[in-house]
């Protein structure tokens, strides 16, 4: 009983290590864990998209999209406070900088993979293909299907995913002209790819 | 003795230079130079086609009087005759039209109604005595030269202004995309709309409401140049700037905002107001005109921006900046006026409450116009159920008090301009101005707005213009004139 309690303490200690460690790493970057929706509002009223381009791809400033991968937060954040000409200083607070982070670092999807699901699981004849991404999906998702047929290949052409009720979620119809083993393909961005196999019924 | 001079190509900078920049030795900055002291001054503008590219990507075939977009800057003192000599090579016929100015009717620039067109090739002579004093501007008034570029600046020096330490004119301009302006016309516009967020054009709009524009734009200008290529102003600590700035911009609202600072107007279409009024954002309409101090309290660069929603916006900006800061990042503001203390006619002329009628006075004239059409798929804009020429127009005797009143059965705002007069809005949406505004060009509101104007007949004779000065509805037929018998 008392080794189990002094287990049970030096489990305690380790959570509490573990948690003061993400508490320290939270502090060390304070530009991360912004609000994405907020920093999208933001984005909008300060017509960032004019000198970066439409869709963030590039203009007279340089591109956003997948700027989380080149940059930390504490980076973006500190090209919005202290920009070169000519991009002017907006006078954000460091609220409205890591909204502005958490937005722009989800422009192609977020760093985590997306989860595509389709309904129903099995379908027979036409699928709804859900895919949701851990950040703001891109503007450029597509979906196709394919079958092989011998040497034949089968397939549905790409077809762009729309957006949804959900922020983080695009979703498009698919229809399975026949049975067999088909492979849904998602692809977005700069040749990202998904593909996810699927038995359809009969 | 009179000066004489002709504005060459050469002496045009970025659209903006002055009768006596040309002639003084000293080197004075295009934007701010006084007049040159002399009974006359005389000036030949030429209109002829310019291609104007002020944006990577942007190239347009307009029309540049001296071969500059805009044209060249004028001042003249008060009293200073002005004579231009207009040579016509724009490729049709065109006129010159001094908005603002109280002159004779036969200088007043309206083709084949107070003059016949210069032809193509051809050339007129204005002279007249520029007033009153203030920020007015010229214009060709034959559609669509303004649009082209066929527009200017002209400042008439009043010597009993307030000293300024730097006089700074600055014309917010735009590239209309001609694809637009040719479906605006049938009525058919397909341009989004952006009013800035926050402006009251959004603000009458439901969260679901798809409004556009009429015309949509390619690029936005200040001075004939696109941020970031616009000539930054320089400034130092302790400076009082005086800013004229003219929204020549034929369809839309513009709204104008220095980060950092707030702006106090003095002068509304050149003519001074009954109170300054601090302000953080100016709202120009289609022709409006606006005077607005500032003071530098520290050194710094700041941008001064015209503000509205379209991605490119960011091109109509100039930076403000003290000595050695000229490679510093500006401090911005946001597109939006979320929050933010924007000019109103209501707040300049300290408007009462509602149902408040205007000050009991003698009225000869009275006259009521209700502003129509505008339908999706039809080009008429309409006066009482007309369009121009079959408008009623407003007839007058010299000396009679004149009361016109709208209404605005229109979902779009019209920019109402009189020829040859300076008016007075007394009433705006059932709300009686205590200070009555002096002006030449109002927006009245859409969706049953109205708007009451007095003025006293007392220009010289003639036909003088009443219209909207959205150039689509002005061709639509959104014009009439008020008429000296």
């Amino acid at each position: 009983m008392r080794r189990f309690l002094v287990v049970l303490a030096a489990a305690a200690a380790t959570a509490l290590a573990a948690l003061s460690v993400a508490h320290a790493h939270a502090a060390s970057d304070p530009y991360s864990g912004g609000d994405a929706a907020s920093g999208a509002k933001l984005i909008q009223s300060s017509g960032c998209e004019g000198c970066h381009g439409a869709g963030f791809t590039g203009g007279l400033g340089p591109k956003l999209i997948g700027i989380e991968k080149r940059l930390t937060p504490a980076q973006i954040a500190a090209k919005i406070k202290s920009p070169a000409p000519p991009m002017p200083n907006f006078g954000f607070t460091d609220k409205q900088v890591a909204d502005l982070v958490a937005y722009l670092s989800g422009l192609d999807g977020g760093t985590g993979k997306p989860v595509v699901k389709i309904v129903p699981p099995q379908p027979s004849g036409e699928a709804m293909v859900l895919v949701t991404f851990t950040g703001t999906p891109p503007g450029d998702a597509q979906v196709q299907a394919s079958m092989k047929m011998g040497t034949m290949q089968h397939g549905t052409g790409w077809t762009p995913l729309q957006k949804t009720a959900d922020p983080h979620t695009l979703a498009a119809k698919v229809f399975f002209a026949m049975a067999g083993e088909w492979t849904v393909q998602v692809r977005y961005g700069s040749g990202q790819e998904i593909d996810v196999p699927l038995n359809v019924d009969g | 003795m009179a000066d004489r001079l002709t504005l060459s190509r050469g002496a045009v900078l970025l659209g903006g230079v002055s009768l006596a920049a040309a002639m003084s030795v000293r080197r004075l900055s295009p934007l701010q130079a006084p007049a040159a002291a002399s009974e006359a001054v005389e000036v030949t503008l030429t209109a002829a086609p310019r291609l104007f590219a002020p944006f990577a990507g942007i190239s347009y075939q307009g029309l540049a009087y001296n071969g500059s977009i805009p044209g060249p800057l004028l001042r003249v003192r008060q009293g200073q005759r002005l004579r231009v000599r207009y040579v016509n090579r724009s490729g049709g016929e065109s006129t010159i039209h001094w908005h603002g100015m109280i002159l004779p009717n036969a200088m007043d620039g309206v083709p084949n109604l107070t003059q016949p067109p210069a032809p193509d090739g051809g050339t007129f002579l204005y002279d007249f005595v520029p007033q009153p004093a203030g920020t007015r501007w010229y214009h060709s008034h034959v559609f669509p030269q303004l649009i082209k570029g066929l527009f200017g600046m002209i400042i008439v020096e009043d010597p009993h202004d307030e000293h300024a330490d730097q006089d700074l004119a600055l014309v917010f301009h735009d590239v209309a995309k001609a694809a637009s302006v040719d479906a605006a016309m049938r009525g058919i516009s397909t341009a989004p709309m952006v009013d800035p967020f926050g402006s009251p054009e959004r603000r009458a709009m439901g969260p679901e409401e798809k409004m556009g524009d009429e015309v949509g734009y390619a690029a936005h200008c200040i001075n004939g140049a696109s941020y970031p290529k616009t000539a930054p102003i320089l400034v130092r600590v302790g400076q009082r700037i005086r800013l004229r700035i003219l929204n020549a911009n034929p369809t839309q609202t513009r709204y104008v905002r220095l980060a950092g600072h707030t702006l106090r107007v003095t002068h509304s279409d050149g003519n001074p107001l009954p109170q300054p009024v601090e302000v953080e954002a100016l709202r120009l309409g289609a022709a409006e005109r606006y005077d607005a101090w500032f003071e530098v309290n520290k050194p710094g660069a700041w941008l001064l921006q015209g503000l509205s929603a379209d991605p490119m916006a960011f091109q109509q900006a100039v930076v403000v900046h003290t000595p050695g800061m000229e490679g510093a990042t500006p401090l911005g503001s946001a597109q939006s006026l979320e929050g933010v203390r924007s000019f109103t006619y209501e707040l300049a002329g300290a408007a009462q409450a509602l149902g408040t009628r205007p000050r009991v006075e003698r009225v000869d004239v009275r006259r009521s116009y209700v502003l129509g059409g505008g339908r999706y798929g039809s080009e008429r804009w309409t006066m009482n159920g007309e369009v121009w020429p079959n408008t009623a127009g407003v007839i007058v005797r010299r000396g009679d008090r004149v009361e016109v009143r709208f209404t605005n059965k229109t979902d779009m705002h019209h920019p109402m301009h009189l020829h040859g007069h300076v008016f007075e809005i007394v009433e705006i949406g059932g709300r009686a101005l205590r200070d009555p505004l002096p002006k030449d060009t109002a927006l009245v509101d859409p969706n049953g707005g109205t708007m009451t104007w007095r003025f006293r007949a007392d220009s010289p004779p003639g036909r003088w213009l009443l219209h909207c000065h959205n150039e689509i509805h002005m061709m639509g037929g959104l014009m009439t004139a008020v008429e000296y018998r």
